[in-house]
């Protein structure tokens, strides 16, 4: 009982000891390289980054490295100097902090390296991290957001067709794991997707595009696009009531959308109409 | 010798009184820019035609009697130079407050520009009283701002404002239509306008004049463009497995890939035989001519049509010494007998980017003012006066066009996705237009054309899909890896800048991740396809996953 209490206040306290660590590492110089990041300026981020980083030499600084580590894998000149020391900036937080936000958004930027940054990339290497971070924290945000990379790197890897339909119904698993919104929609996105390329099950394209569609798809073409393909494919399904609900909501939502006449003749094949 | 002296002092005099005076104004300029007590907007574009200035000059002087204290100042670069003077001024930390950009480059854009996100989802407060009033910004436009003139897709931001929607329409000679014909009955099908074309070439061979039908140039606007991709309108619902019926440039190569199209499939050879007939029409070598050489021959009576993009209209008109009409460019409709089957309809160009949008620099030192102004112009009621004045058509929703050029209003309704062109990317343009003088010349044939590009076709079409992937969409995938880890952080440490909200903040995340699924699912799949091809090898190693 004794143990719980003092775990219990343990936890409470840690809070206010990693408080002054945070505040330590963040100033409004550091707070500019972030805003600098996030409107693209990497080169002037990284610079702040690394002034901070020299200013306090010998504390961990997590957040500056994690932050350097982020503005390198796009300053300019791309080197792949920049990108082995991002990568080795990225594993000291990751190993520092393994279970830390930092430490495993650090882990999902190594496999973002290995997957699509370096050259050659390593998908092999990019599986590793992503999975460590999927098995060891399923729930975080970028364990999540992992899940719709190890799909790309699963079913786009050279393969025969028969390992990649099992490669693809192995990866259906995934769909019980996801809890956020934002790594539902981008999971079933391409999992739909690639059931069309490969000319796989049209029903679970339907059942991937519609799980989609419920988890909020912001950029409007992409909305329009599978409002569209979720009717089509309940057409080709003859699943008449969910097509005419689904071309009637391109019609209402995207009233300007190129395929629009289409639409108006497919409900005209489907003895329904549209009111406006 | 006193004679001389005289004129001496007469012209040193002058030099100085004009000299004066030149710097009397640059200095008077100068001080209205630096006048602590006036905000001083300027305004940059390149578009010479005067009753757009003037469009653009009356909704300015609007907004200054609306807002005493604000100067709008109209800067007119000649389009020659402008893309350089643009880059210059940028980069030199002096360009004006707003200017016409065509969007899409996204460090200039990024970097230089500065973003209107937040505003495009809040009405526009000039739109009070209109029906218009209480709409988002973004919905008051008819492309929804989607198009890379507004949106940035890879930067997931808006940044511009369009005016005038991107259409093209023919001009026509009504008196020597008259001549020709008859009758002052301009062609409405695309089986008129063949007629007449034939009708043309037997009147120039009658009368020994020269005439021809249509005085095309290089480009020709994208109208050959647009009558050929009439036969691939169908063929492009197949050439993209994936049952969206849009079709992006690297669906087009990634479909030939897969085989789902050939150069000898019987759309692609129809849309060549259509291209062939009806290029057949224009002058003689139109392929090595420009744009002012087409309307010069138009003006000179030598031509009978000439097409014209909706910004430079008027400069045709004005240029032609007789009276002109417009049609719309005829292409077959589907009860056509030869070229209907394969045709849905007329193409929507609702996707035509606009020419004329505008965007607000990173060095303005009145944003705010700025972006009103961005808004003011926009409104319904300045969109209708702008209208009237520079006899454009508006991008504005409901706004009524001018009836003498009411034709090029985009056609949205009743249209159709359009079909797609074997040149789909730089490799396959080159190539193509490389050999295309074989479609127009008496001694060859489509099958010439098609035995030269066909041997280099696949490389091009491979290059094409390598370009994409690896020039566009990969870097932008990369490129938001640094941003979506600084806006993660963001959100973890509660550091929301300016207007920014919690829940902005996800849905931005949450959009740089659907931009990132989006281009790597294309990049792989492209790369994915041409691995698994039989096309010919690739040097490009990085790839290595995919090739093993």
């Amino acid at each position: 009982m004794n143990r719980i209490l003092l775990l219990c206040l343990l936890a409470l306290m840690l809070p206010l000891a990693t408080g002054p660590i945070r505040a330590q590492n963040r100033n409004a110089d550091t707070d500019a390289a972030w805003a600098k990041m996030q409107e693209l300026f990497f080169n002037e981020a990284r610079d702040i980054f690394d002034r901070n980083l020299k200013k306090s030499k010998g504390a961990p600084n997590y957040d500056l490295k994690f932050g350097k580590a982020l503005s390198l894998l796009n300053a300019q000149p791309r080197t792949q100097t920049n990108l082995q020391k991002a990568k080795s900036l990225f594993a000291g937080v990751a190993d520092s902090v393994p279970d830390g936000e930092l430490g495993i958004a650090s882990r999902y930027f190594m496999g973002r390296i290995a997957h699509i940054h370096q050259s050659p990339f390593d998908w092999a290497e990019a599986r590793q991290h992503y999975e460590s971070i999927i098995d060891r924290h399923p729930e975080h945000f970028f364990a999540q957001a992992a899940v719709s990379k190890i799909v790309l790197i699963t079913l786009y890897e050279a393969t025969s067709k028969q390992e990649k339909k099992s490669r693809y119904d192995q990866l259906e698993a995934y769909e019980s794991m996801l809890t956020l919104p934002v790594a539902k929609k981008h999971f079933h996105f391409l999992m739909g997707e690639a059931a069309l390329r490969y000319g796989y099950s049209i029903e679970r394209a339907l059942h991937h595009f519609l799980t989609a569609e419920q988890n909020h798809i912001i950029q409007v073409r992409k909305s329009s696009d599978v409002t569209f393909r979720i009717a089509e494919l309940a057409r080709a399904l003859g699943k008449r009531d969910l097509a005419i609900e689904y071309y009637r909501k391109l019609l209402r939502n995207f009233f300007r959308d190129s395929r629009r006449q289409i639409v108006l003749g497919r409900l005209a094949e489907l003895n329904a109409s549209f009111d406006g | 010798m006193n004679w001389s002296r005289t004129v001496n002092v007469i012209g040193f005099t002058l030099l100085g009184v004009c000299f004066g005076i030149s710097l009397f104004r640059v200095v008077a300029l100068a001080w209205q820019e630096i006048d602590p007590e006036r905000i001083f907007i300027r305004i940059a574009h390149n578009v010479q035609e005067d009753d757009m200035q003037a469009g653009i000059k009356a909704l300015a002087d609007d907004y200054m009697r609306l807002h005493p204290g604000v100067f709008v100042k109209q800067i007119v670069v000649p389009k020659r130079v402008y893309k350089s003077w643009v880059h210059t001024s940028l980069v030199g930390g002096i360009a004006p407050d707003i200017i016409h950009l065509r969007g899409g480059v996204d460090h200039l854009l990024s970097r230089y520009c500065r973003s209107i996100r937040y505003s495009v989802e809040e009405p526009n407060p000039y739109n009070v009283g209109t029906d218009l009033e209480g709409v988002k910004w973004r919905e008051t436009f008819i492309d929804n701002l989607e198009l890379e003139t507004a949106y940035n897709q890879n930067l997931c931001e808006y940044y511009g404002i369009p005016l005038v929607p991107y259409t093209i329409r023919l001009y026509y000679n009504k008196g020597l239509l008259k001549e020709v014909t008859g009758e002052d009955k301009p062609p409405t099908t695309f089986g008129e306008f063949i007629d007449l074309c034939k009708t043309v070439q037997i009147f120039a061979e009658r009368t020994g004049r020269t005439v021809v039908p249509v005085a095309g140039y290089e480009n020709e606007s994208g109208f050959l463009t647009r009558i050929m991709s009439t036969q691939t309108q169908r063929l492009g619902f197949h050439v993209n497995p994936t049952w969206r019926m849009r079709l992006l440039s690297d669906e087009v190569g990634q479909g030939y890939v897969e085989g789902r199209w050939s150069l000898r499939s019987k759309e692609v050879r129809l849309g060549l035989q259509l291209l062939q007939e009806v290029g057949g029409y224009f002058q003689r070598g139109f392929r090595q001519q420009r744009r002012d050489d087409a309307i010069f021959y138009f003006a000179q009576q030598k031509a009978l049509l000439v097409a014209t993009e909706s910004m430079d209209a008027q400069s045709v008109k004005s240029q032609a010494p007789f009276e002109t009409g417009l049609i719309t460019i005829p292409v077959p409709e589907p009860s056509h007998p030869v070229y209907g089957q394969q045709a849905l309809g007329l193409s929507t160009e609702l996707s035509n980017h606009s020419q004329f949008s505008f965007f607000i620099t990173r060095r303005s030192k009145f944003p705010e003012i700025a972006l009103d102004f961005m808004k003011f112009i926009s409104s319904k009621k300045s969109a209708e006066k702008f209208v009237q004045v520079s006899g454009r058509v508006s991008s504005v929703v409901g706004v009524e066009p001018r009836a003498d050029t009411a034709i090029f209003a985009p056609l949205i309704d009743n249209t159709y996705p359009g079909g797609f062109s074997i040149q789909f990317g730089t490799f396959t343009r080159d190539l193509v237009d490389s050999e295309i003088y074989l479609l127009f010349n008496e001694n060859t044939t489509i099958d010439d054309f098609l035995d030269a590009i066909e041997p280099l076709y696949d490389e091009a079409v491979v290059e094409d899909l390598f370009y994409k992937a690896s020039t566009y969409r990969v870097p932008n995938t990369r490129l938001h890896d640094s941003r979506l880890g600084a806006f993660w952080y963001a959100r973890k440490e509660g550091q929301l800048e300016g207007e920014m909200k919690p829940e902005m903040l996800d849905n931005l995340i949450s959009e740089i991740l659907e931009v990132q699924t989006d281009q790597s699912s294309f990049a792989h799949w492209s790369m994915h396809q041409v691995f698994s091809s039989n096309l010919p090898p690739l040097r490009f190693e990085e790839w290595r996953p995919i090739v093993k």
